[in-house]
């Protein structure tokens, strides 16, 4: 009895380790990084910096102004660290007009402080004096180490710097 | 006989299965940095003059182990927040930047303690923008983590 038990036992045993173990390697699943508390700002947009007011609530009233800086801020959550942040401003509806020149920004930042699993972005944006007014899009891209990415997007209102706000 | 058998099965069992589950077990835990004790610096709405040196204090832990920690200097002209503020400090009005102070420093921490004391000497140059600003401190560890502070800092001539 003892001798058929005992390897029978331990066969039985060996088998649902293995099985388990490996399945578990299996089933790791890294999902795409996620971004949220996406926030984008002009100097004088205080409605933007009170407390409580975040993500959608304001990105529609974001203004900024020509030739002054802008902020644009997110909080990043990636289950495998975070290899690059992509930020992209441009716009679909302005022209340029005479003497201006389109705005197409384009930045992938590698710095070391982003690439962690929780990074938090934040970089103040120079806006050129000689733009178009208008709405712009911003889009903020973050690309995790095994390729996933997830793209955030929101948008300004850039005004000149004379035109009172409304 | 039988008994003894499944006793010691059963215990090879559970330590394989423990064991098992034990090595795929995720990191969970973000290091941790302050300058909430006596000799930090920092400390929330500190001034700092232009043409000084100061020492950088800032205590970090972590459950593995710490990799890196950097330390950054921006405007804050903006008024803009992060996440980590305890205190309101009383601001500047909103101005624009003309020649803001502007660092990052990063450095690698070796052996990947659980916990160490970071320390830097900063300058603060003597034709920078006066006003207000965020100096924030992260630490990163062995998994990939951070863990950050950020304390409100006034830049006075």
């Amino acid at each position: 009895m003892k001798t058929i038990l005992k390897p029978l036992f331990f066969f039985a045993l060996a088998v649902f380790v293995l099985q388990s173990c490996s399945d578990e390697d299996d089933d790791v699943m890294v999902s795409a990084p996620v971004i949220s508390n996406f926030e984008i700002g002009g100097a004088h947009d205080e409605a933007a910096h009170e407390e409580g007011v975040e993500g959608d609530d304001h990105e529609g009233e974001a203004i900024a102004h020509k030739g002054e800086s802008m902020h644009v801020g997110a909080d990043i959550l990636a289950q495998v660290r975070v290899s690059s942040i992509t930020l992209e401003i441009h716009s679909d509806e302005v022209q340029a007009g005479a003497g201006e020149v389109e705005w197409d920004f384009d930045q992938v930042y590698t710095d070391a402080k982003y690439l962690v699993l929780n990074p938090e972005f934040h970089e103040d944006i120079q806006i050129p004096a000689n733009i178009p007014s208008g709405e712009y899009h911003v889009t903020l891209t973050v690309v995790d180490e095994r390729g996933n990415s997830t793209s955030a997007e929101g948008h300004i209102d850039i005004m000149d710097e004379e035109e009172p706000m409304s | 006989m039988i008994k003894k058998i499944k006793g010691i099965g059963l215990l090879a069992l559970a330590l394989l299965v423990f064991g098992c589950t034990e090595t795929s077990e995720l990191d969970e835990e973000k290091p941790t940095i302050t300058v909430n004790y006596a000799q930090g610096f920092p400390q929330a709405c500190a001034q700092l003059e232009r043409g000084k040196t100061y020492t950088f204090r800032a205590k970090a832990s972590d459950n593995l182990g710490l990799a890196s920690y950097s330390l950054g200097i921006h405007h804050n002209f903006d008024q803009h927040t992060h996440d980590d503020q305890p205190e309101a400090c009383e601001m500047d009005a909103v101005k624009s930047p003309e020649n803001p102070l502007t660092l990052m420093n990063t450095f690698t921490i070796d052996a990947t303690p659980t916990e160490e004391e970071l320390t830097l000497s900063i300058s603060i140059p003597s034709d920078v923008d006066p006003g207000d600003y965020h100096c924030a401190f992260s630490v990163t560890d062995v998994t990939g983590w951070q863990g950050r502070t950020s304390v409100d800092i006034k830049i006075i001539e």
